[in-house]
């Protein structure tokens, strides 16, 4: 008996500080990557320039239209995550019309053309995640007769990115 | 007598030799977690392009010590893998040792663990020293992040397995 409790205590001196030292032979870390919500556009010129100065005899005068400029647009939403609005920040003159069309970066649908005014419309929905530049704006600027002679005005369209709803 | 030594004298001997061995077993502690964070300032150029598809951590944030070895020449290797919480798949996780330690208690052997290498979820051997070290530095690499990335924070642990060789 009294050699059994000697083997006993020596399995345990012998094996305590084994498992002490195991217990220690590895160590963790966390590595974390936190991915923010992305949602970036922007146009190819700050400012654009349209004047209606003709018309066919019997008509009204003709409309002017500007391919001029593009947008470019990243994010890294959902599918069918985003839309973009337009909105103006004043109203055109009186019997003026400004309209405006997208074209759609992949993934997504241009709404066609619309009316600007200062209600934000829907002109791109649909939008995945993307990263792509290029892509059309075109603005149509009419007036008919009724407007007359109207001094420049600036108007200021912005494009944003919104939640789709 | 003599006969109750003999049948003892193996299993007294493997146990001793298991608490010789095990006893001076080196121990491995570290410090620091590494958080990186991915916002849209990282576009490679703005609006219309992809982020910036790699990101380096801080080598300062994360340390790495090596204790309870023998002697200086007492040797030992660290592995490492990975074990994935939150983590994309389309995500690699590179790791390399950023600092060189050669101290009076220890060294690391150079040039071990000082080029990236993956991290994946098997045990992989990643550098060796010997002795006592403390302050090594780990520096870690993410590739594959993209726009097509849900923004969301994503985790994996590293644990490190000193070995005694």
């Amino acid at each position: 008996m009294k050699r059994k409790l000697c083997v006993l205590s020596l399995v345990s001196l012998l094996l305590l500080p084994a498992g002490l030292v195991q217990a220690s032979n590895q160590a963790t870390q966390t590595v974390t990557l936190a991915v923010s919500a992305i949602n970036e556009i922007s146009v190819s010129a700050a400012t654009l320039s349209m004047t209606v100065s003709a018309a066919t005899a019997g008509s009204q005068p003709t409309a002017v239209t500007n391919t001029a400029t593009t947008y470019a647009l990243t994010t890294n939403c959902a599918t069918d995550g985003k839309k973009i609005t337009a909105i103006l920040n004043t109203a055109v003159p009186t019997n003026t019309t400004l309209k405006i069309t997208l074209a759609a970066p992949t993934g997504a649908s241009s709404e066609g053309q619309k009316t600007l005014t200062t209600s934000a419309v829907n002109v791109v929905t649909g939008v995945d995640a993307v990263a792509e530049s290029g892509i059309q704006i075109s603005y149509e600027f009419s007036a008919t007769v009724a407007a007359g002679v109207v001094s420049a005005t600036d108007v200021v369209v912005t494009l944003t990115i919104a939640d789709t709803v | 007598m003599i006969k109750k030594i003999f049948i003892n004298l193996p299993v007294i001997a493997l146990l001793f030799l298991c608490g010789r061995m095990n006893a001076h077993s080196p121990s491995i502690t570290a410090t620091g977690s590494v958080s990186m964070t991915i916002t849209s300032a990282d576009l490679q150029s703005g609006a219309g392009s992809d982020l910036t598809s790699f990101y380096e951590s801080n080598p300062a944030s994360v340390t790495v010590a090596v204790s309870g070895a023998a002697s200086l020449a007492d040797e030992w290797l660290i592995n490492v893998h990975k074990t994935d919480s939150t983590w994309h798949n389309n995500f690699h996780l590179y790791i390399r040792r950023a600092s060189g330690e050669d101290l009076p208690t220890g060294h690391v052997h150079e040039p071990t663990g000082t080029t990236y290498q993956e991290v994946t979820g098997s045990d992989q051997y990643f550098f060796d020293g010997s002795g006592n070290i403390t302050g090594v530095q780990m520096q870690f690499k993410v590739s594959g992040v993209s726009v097509q990335i849900p923004p969301a924070n994503y985790q994996t642990t590293i644990t490190y397995t000193v070995v005694d060789i």
